[in-house]
């Protein structure tokens, strides 16, 4: 008995027979509890597999598991332990947020002593219990995607399959979707996301999966891809003292590949430096001790642009060589 | 209680999607809107067909006639029961072409099949939603139909039968709608599609009809019309032997065509020996049993096309399913179609005769002038207040009148410019002081002459009633002639009558033909 909860094994799709893969050959292995996340830009298959998750979507070959079942031969029974919420938002005019959740809830079968209980419940985990009443159609986008990532809870699922989640949220929205993954995860719900915003997913999951042309690229921890990648990074620095010492402190340094002073000039006291180190977080943090140590005075250290943007690019640029 | 929900296997009755459906259907004011909208036109188009119903009736017949009410019963039935239909072919599809496609464009499909809820139990909550709705409506106008039954002249049979072709011509083209919409995967598309195929089988049918016939110049094949609702709706509920006639604006001739002419009548039609293939059977069971076929195909194909995944995959309860449908199907067929049920017994005639020349069979009454129904009522016998003491009438003999009723029948029926002859058989007459009732077998035809030879054209025959009345200048006067009274007025041993003494074609054909030659060979 493994530990994971969602399998594949050789997934593949073809929407036209001899059309191009839309996936090729997934092998996809998901813990139980973990806060998946698939990245990769629009149309590299990432729609597929979640649609594939939950039983909509024929695989041209290979196997699923989820939860030990195998979605091919038991294609019904899978509704029951996966909530699946789709990239976009379908509303049912006329319809009130309560008896939208009731109407799921009946789809799924609940007993009505049941669905009287979880619907209040739901609506309170989503911060939706005031607008009960409300019609649907007329909430906001982010309350739309709360109430539709409750809907995908009715039945308790397992698992959730929640495609692009945060797409088309405004910032705060976003930060409550996130809330919310987090608090659904240390429920013990094992979450697989979608997304093409990479930093969006680095906040949040203890997985990724890179996908790209629906090739698997790259799937485990952050860090360990990281660490794959060997990706280095780009680091600002605000030295206020001995600008000589400090840059020659960090060429000196392991890993440090170039430094650059940034806003010209030749004050000796003041400067903007850039370096790109490669290694990861705890030789960073070394370089940062090494310098305050021999006494250069450091305002600001702080990394540049996105380290999994580039790792990303990276790794994207590899599958398209 | 039964239990209708917590069935494993079986499709709920009551699932969620109809509890969904309903909901929000009846929500907000617009089916609240359209109910009474369409009860209002409903209504509005009652009272003016007994407007003119009564306008006309009070024209046509002398006073005394006992008939009239009878007249606007069944005048105001019919008129309806078509609104009814015409309403049920507009509305059906609107109101489920957009189902399956609309779950699809709001994008709620998806989180549809992600919950244990079947595609088919999605279907059948979605066509048990919309169809409650048209069935609403054609309830909700039962009561107001049920005036009719004031007026009478309208059997409980009747209202029964066309109750039931309205209920199944909604089930069918609702599940065409449902079958567009799942097929096509676009509302706009499915309804264009559903509008198509219904206005083909209302009218294109009706008009291949007449496009045959008038092609081939002859009676054109009537299975073309089986598939045809207005033509059923006509079977069902027009009286044996309507054919022709004008009461309140009510224009027989066309429920005549629509319903397939002389020999698809039920009545006349069984009795008559009129070709070699006998044609009993009246056109609304062909096409009940045609739209419960089409309603099963499209129903069983609709689940096929809902399902996300596995499509034409069919499970071993499908097999039972379509199994006992098909059963059920075949049952259904052999009871109607097998045993000689619903006609008063087609007996084989006991001499078929072929026709001596091949029959050509058209409606002829098409084309007869009937009165001005915008004239001003003017009852044909002004009761003359005289103080001349009125004579009484002489008593009345049909067999007198024999010659001037087949000729007034002619000049009736038979189309303008056209020369011909009307056979009447007189079966029954009622004798009253100043009133009198005939009812017979009308049988009359077209005949040429080309190059010395007498060459027949259109022909057919039907019951008919004419009403003859006592004038002021003491004469027995013709008051017109009437195809659809005949329940009304006759007594049933005489309607039985009617239906055991089958007119004998053959013998009015060969009259006429007698006629002719005198006539216009002058042999």
């Amino acid at each position: 008995m493994n530990d994971f909860i969602v399998e594949t094994h050789n997934l593949s799709k073809r929407y036209k027979r001899r059309g191009p893969l839309a996936l090729d050959n997934l092998n996809l292995q998901v813990g139980r509890g973990a806060l998946f996340g698939f990245i990769g830009p629009n149309g590299a298959g990432k729609t597929t597999t979640l649609r594939m998750l939950a039983g909509l979507l024929e695989p041209s070959a290979g196997e699923i598991t989820i939860a030990g079942r195998s979605v091919r031969k038991e294609p019904r029974a899978i509704h029951r332990h996966v909530g699946y919420m789709p990239d976009f938002f379908g509303v049912y005019h006329e319809m009130t947020a309560w008896e939208y959740l009731d109407f799921f809830a009946r789809c799924h079968d609940l007993p009505a002593d049941r669905r009287r209980t979880i619907v209040p419940e739901l609506l309170e985990l989503v911060n939706l219990a005031e607008k009960r009443d409300e019609d649907v159609g007329h909430l906001s986008r982010g309350m739309q995607q709360r109430l539709c990532l409750a809907r995908a809870l009715v039945h308790d699922p397992q698992v959730l399959l929640l495609d692009e989640p945060a797409s088309g949220l405004d910032p705060r929205a976003r930060v409550e979707m996130r809330e919310l993954l987090r608090e659904l995860s240390a429920m013990g719900k094992t979450i697989i996301l979608s997304s093409h915003i990479l930093s969006e997913l680095a906040e949040m999951c203890n997985e990724v999966g890179i996908i790209e042309r629906g090739r698997m690229v790259a799937n485990g921890s952050l860090a360990s891809l990281r660490q794959r990648a060997q990706a280095g990074r780009m680091l600002r620095l605000h030295v206020l003292s001995d600008v000589a010492k400090a840059t020659a402190l960090l060429a000196d340094f392991a890993g440090v590949a170039d430094v650059i002073r940034l806003n010209g000039g030749h004050d000796p006291t003041e400067a903007w430096l850039e370096t790109y180190l490669t290694g990861d977080d705890r030789s960073a943090s070394d370089l940062l001790a090494h310098l305050v140590q021999n006494g250069v005075a450091i305002a600001e250290f702080r990394q540049v642009g996105n380290e999994l943007e580039e790792l990303f690019l990276q790794l994207t640029q590899d599958e398209a060589v | 209680m039964i239990q209708l929900r917590n069935t494993k296997y079986a499709i709920r009755i009551i699932n969620p999607i109809i509890v969904k459906e309903l909901r929000t259907h009846m929500r907000g004011s617009r089916a609240f809107a359209i109910l009474t909208g369409y009860l209002l036109i409903l209504g509005l188009l009652a009272y003016g067909l007994y407007r003119i119903t009564l306008a006309s009736v009070q024209q046509g017949y002398g006073p005394g006639m006992t008939s009239q009410s009878a007249h606007i019963g069944q005048t105001l039935f019919i008129g309806l029961a078509f609104l009814e239909l015409l309403s049920v072919c507009f509305i059906t599809p609107a109101l489920t072409a957009g189902v399956i496609s609309g779950e699809i464009e709001r994008r709620t499909y998806d989180m549809l099949l992600a919950t244990p809820l079947r595609p088919a139990s999605i279907l059948w909550g979605k066509m048990v939603a919309s169809l409650t709705y048209v069935n609403l409506l054609i309830m909700a106008a039962i009561p107001l139909s049920s005036v009719v039954f004031l007026f009478g002249g309208v059997a409980l049979r009747d209202v029964i039968q066309a109750i039931g072709l309205l209920a199944l011509t909604a089930i069918t083209y609702g599940t065409l709608g449902l079958f567009f919409s799942a097929l096509t995967r676009r509302t706009g598309r499915a309804m264009v599609l559903s509008y198509l195929t219904v206005l083909f089988l209302a009218l294109g049918s009706a008009f291949i009809w007449a496009v045959t016939g008038a092609v081939t110049n002859q009676m054109p094949p009537r299975e073309i019309m089986y598939v045809n609702p207005l033509s059923a709706l006509a079977s069902a509920i027009v009286s044996p032997g309507a054919s022709s006639g004008f009461y309140g604006g009510m224009s027989y001739e066309l429920l005549y065509l629509l319903s397939g002419g002389p020999d698809m009548m039920s009545l006349s039609s069984s009795k008559m020996p009129m070709s070699a293939t006998p044609l009993g059977r009246p056109l609304w069971q062909y096409t009940t049993a045609i739209y419960l076929a089409l309603t099963v195909v499209c129903y069983l194909l609709t689940t096929q096309l809902v399902k996300p995944v596995r499509r034409w995959r069919i499970g071993w309860r499908g097999w039972i399913g379509l199994l006992i449908v098909l059963a059920m199907l075949a049952a259904g067929s052999l009871v109607v179609f097998g045993t000689d049920w619903g006609s008063t017994g087609w007996r084989e005639p006991p001499t078929p005769t072929p026709p001596p020349f091949p029959i050509v069979e058209k409606v002829v009454v098409e084309q007869v002038v009937m009165p001005e129904p915008t004239e001003a009522p003017v009852p044909p016998v002004p009761p003359p207040p005289t103080p001349v003491p009125t004579p009484a009438p002489v008593p009345f003999s049909a067999s007198e009148h024999q010659a001037a009723l087949e000729n007034y029948l002619a000049q009736e029926l038979l189309p303008e410019g056209e020369t011909g002859f009307c056979d009447l058989d007189i079966l029954w007459t009622r004798d009253s002081a100043d009133n009198a009732d005939i009812i017979g077998w009308i049988y009359c035809r077209t005949f040429r002459v080309t190059d010395g030879e007498l060459i027949p054209g259109v022909g057919a025959s039907t019951l008919a009633h004419v009403p003859m009345y006592w004038t002021p200048d003491q004469e027995w006067q013709i008051g017109g002639a009437s195809f659809g009274s005949m329940r009304a007025l006759a007594p049933p041993e005489v309607q039985q009558q009617l239906l055991d003494n089958p007119y004998d074609e053959a013998a009015g054909e060969e009259r006429l033909r007698e006629r002719a030659r005198q006539e216009l060979l002058g042999e």
